[in-house]
């Protein structure tokens, strides 16, 4: 057990490096420095600009710029922003990035909140109308693009039924209130995953109440809710678990775009500004944060999964 | 083939042997959703290529009214501009805010979209089943290092990997403005989200030709002598076509949403080139004049994405011996 903790972190800390790696070779191919810009914006001359290169250590050759970068890495700190000059890569993420990381989380919660139920009933009531309706209305919801979705529960929701403010995003994340106007977002974020997991559980429960022990248990003469929650439903949400780890990092690092819609102040705009404006210290710190959630989110379901099922030995 | 029985006493009797892939397509025209859906595709793919015949108008054309000359206009009465015109028999699916013939540009934005979804498809496999058949039938190390680099590609945030890769493209290869009739940045962003889409096509075909290896027929075939070329082609490489067909199938939709994603938050196709996502985003702004320019190219795109998703289901189910209906 020791022996596979040590052996998956080294793994984990390895693939996390070369992501560094590659994001940093990337960066660096593409022409054009940080300071170029303020050229043609500000007019400052490329006396100045030659300065600020040499000043942030730019002009020094790429091995040595990577080496000082994960130096600074390993301490925990992720550098300076060149857009947004003075202010520390680790202070900006941490602020845009605490209402993605919110809206992901309650996404997260209503994906499972309604995908299980949703294809528990589908699969106990299967072939009925309850079970087609459902079914239908998931492929409907995955087939339609999520800004467009986005887009329609924005006129349900704030033009017509004038619930919410229409730029419900603003300011999202400041205040335990303003955590309700994140419910519709978090509705068109999660839209896709809870047609996929309400098709899954379906899908995993047909195949458990096929099993001998969900017919002994009934045929003992145990109630409906206890054969399906007790016996079923634990055994179907096995093969679920492994889902979970890739579909919180999704939810989590996925929402650019509908942040965008609903305005959001989250990490998404702010990375594609900071790629337009080559701040080498913001693409590196938010590609560096969303690869550990994924890296991370996954090694923890690998390490939950004999939790639940003990046929499951981790070698 | 056909087998002909002889018995004593019984009359010769013919038991047809269907091959493979003759069997896997009784079995997909069986399931009628899925062939429904196959036949939408090539629908949409003869649509799609002869696009040029079947457009009424140049879809970067504005239709404004012609106005007679020496006529007096009265700046205050409502006159017909010809832009945000509701669906008729000239335009079907109405005009928007340039006057451009909205019919016109979601055909051509079809044909973009489906030509850039192929190209990608082409792309993911060939990497995919390269990678993941090296991996699985090379060295030791090779499997290592092969397996490490997909990991890696999995760990890249695809959007962020994406953006990036846009900006170190630009907008042009090899200085073509286009290629095969497709705008070059059209290619390169398609490009760009294959490259984040091949790590799954190289651990399907991995995992596949492992469980394989260890198949009796592969003992099999080794027993008596055949050339490890000769395994890997006639015996591994048609077992895999199953499951790369199954997954290229979904990653088309796939590709097209990521597309219409990435030209909506700005960082996808470069206007005026009517992709599918572009027209959609496009019209975002003009959905208080007019609905069509936004509801047509999304009911294309959803379409599309049907089609492929249950064709993908049923071509899954139908090239599965096992699952024999």
């Amino acid at each position: 057990m020791a022996r596979y903790l040590i052996s998956r972190a080294a793994e984990t800390l390895l693939t996390l490096f070369l992501v560094a790696l590659a994001t940093f070779l990337l960066m660096h191919t593409v022409p054009g420095g940080p300071f170029d810009r303020l050229v043609v914006e500000q007019g400052v001359s490329p006396d100045f600009v030659q300065r600020q290169t040499a000043y942030y250590g730019l002009d020094d050759p790429l091995p040595i710029q990577f080496a000082r970068y994960l130096g600074h890495l390993v301490q925990g700190d992720l550098g300076l922003s060149f857009q947004r000059q003075g202010l520390s890569v680790t202070d900006l993420l941490a602020d845009k990035f605490k209402p993605s990381l919110l809206l992901g989380t309650m996404s997260f919660a209503i994906v499972f909140a309604i995908g299980i139920p949703v294809g528990v009933i589908s699969a106990v009531r299967r072939n009925t109308a309850v079970d087609y309706a459902s079914r239908g209305l998931g492929t409907t919801l995955a087939a339609v693009p999520s800004f467009v979705l986005a887009f329609i529960l924005l006129l349900v929701f704030a033009v017509w039924l004038e619930w919410f403010p229409v730029r419900m995003g603003k300011g999202f994340g400041d205040s335990l209130a303003s955590l309700g106007n994140g419910i519709v977002p978090a509705l068109a974020l999660g839209a896709p995953a809870t047609a996929l997991l309400s098709r899954l559980t379906r899908s995993a429960m047909l195949e458990v109440l096929d099993q001998d022990y969900v017919r002994t248990a009934r045929s003992k003469g145990l109630g409906t809710g206890t054969v399906y929650l007790r016996h079923a439903l634990r055994n179907a949400l096995i093969p679920i678990l492994t889902l979970t780890g890739p579909l919180f990092a999704g939810l989590v690092t996925g929402s650019i775009i509908i942040e965008s819609i609903f305005g959001l102040p989250g990490i998404g705009a702010a990375y594609i500004s900071s790629v337009t404006a080559r701040d080498y210290g913001m693409i590196m710190g938010t590609t560096m944060l969303f690869a550990t959630v994924i890296v991370v989110a996954n090694f923890l379901v690998d390490l939950a999964y004999p939790l639940v099922d003990p046929r499951i030995r981790i070698s | 083939m056909a087998v002909v029985l002889r018995g004593l006493g019984t009359r010769p009797e013919r038991i047809e042997s269907r091959g493979y892939y003759a069997e896997t397509w009784r079995r997909l025209r069986a399931q009628r959703v899925a062939y429904a859906s196959l036949l939408l595709i090539v629908a949409l793919a003869l649509v799609a290529i002869f696009a040029d015949w079947i457009i009424p108008y140049d879809p970067a054309e504005s239709r404004f009214p012609e106005t007679t000359a020496g006529a007096t206009i009265d700046p205050l009465a409502e006159r017909d501009t010809g832009k945000y015109s509701p669906p008729s028999r000239e335009h079907l699916f109405g005009t928007d805010h340039l006057a451009r013939d909205i019919f016109s540009r979601t055909v051509v934005g079809l044909r973009i979209s489906l030509s850039a979804a192929l190209f990608a498809i082409i792309v993911v496999t060939l990497i995919g089943v390269g990678v993941g058949m090296a991996a699985a039938a090379g060295p030791r190390f090779l499997d290592r290092l092969l397996m490490r680099a997909t990991d890696v590609a999995y760990a890249f945030p695809d959007l962020l990997l994406i953006i990036l890769l846009r900006s170190v493209f630009g907008d042009e290869i090899f200085g073509l403005n286009s290629l095969l009739g497709v705008d070059a940045n059209v290619l390169l962003l398609f490009l760009a989200i294959a490259l984040t889409a091949w790590p799954t096509m190289a651990r399907l075909v991995r995992g596949q030709l492992l469980s394989i290896r260890e198949t009796e027929y592969t003992t099999a075939a080794v027993a008596l002598g055949a050339s490890r070329a000769r395994i890997a082609l006639r015996h591994w490489l048609p077992n895999t076509t199953g499951p790369v067909i199954v997954e290229a199938t979904f990653l088309v939709p796939r590709a097209i949403f990521a597309e219409a994603a990435l030209s909506f938050i700005g960082v996808g196709v470069t206007p005026p080139t009517p992709s599918l996502g572009l027209l959609i985003s496009e019209h975002f702004r003009f959905v208080g004049i007019t609905w069509t320019g936004l509801f047509f190219p999304t009911a294309v795109l959803a379409v599309l994405f049907m089609a492929f998703s249950f064709f993908g289901d049923g071509l899954r189910d139908a090239l599965d011996p096992r699952t024999r209906h």
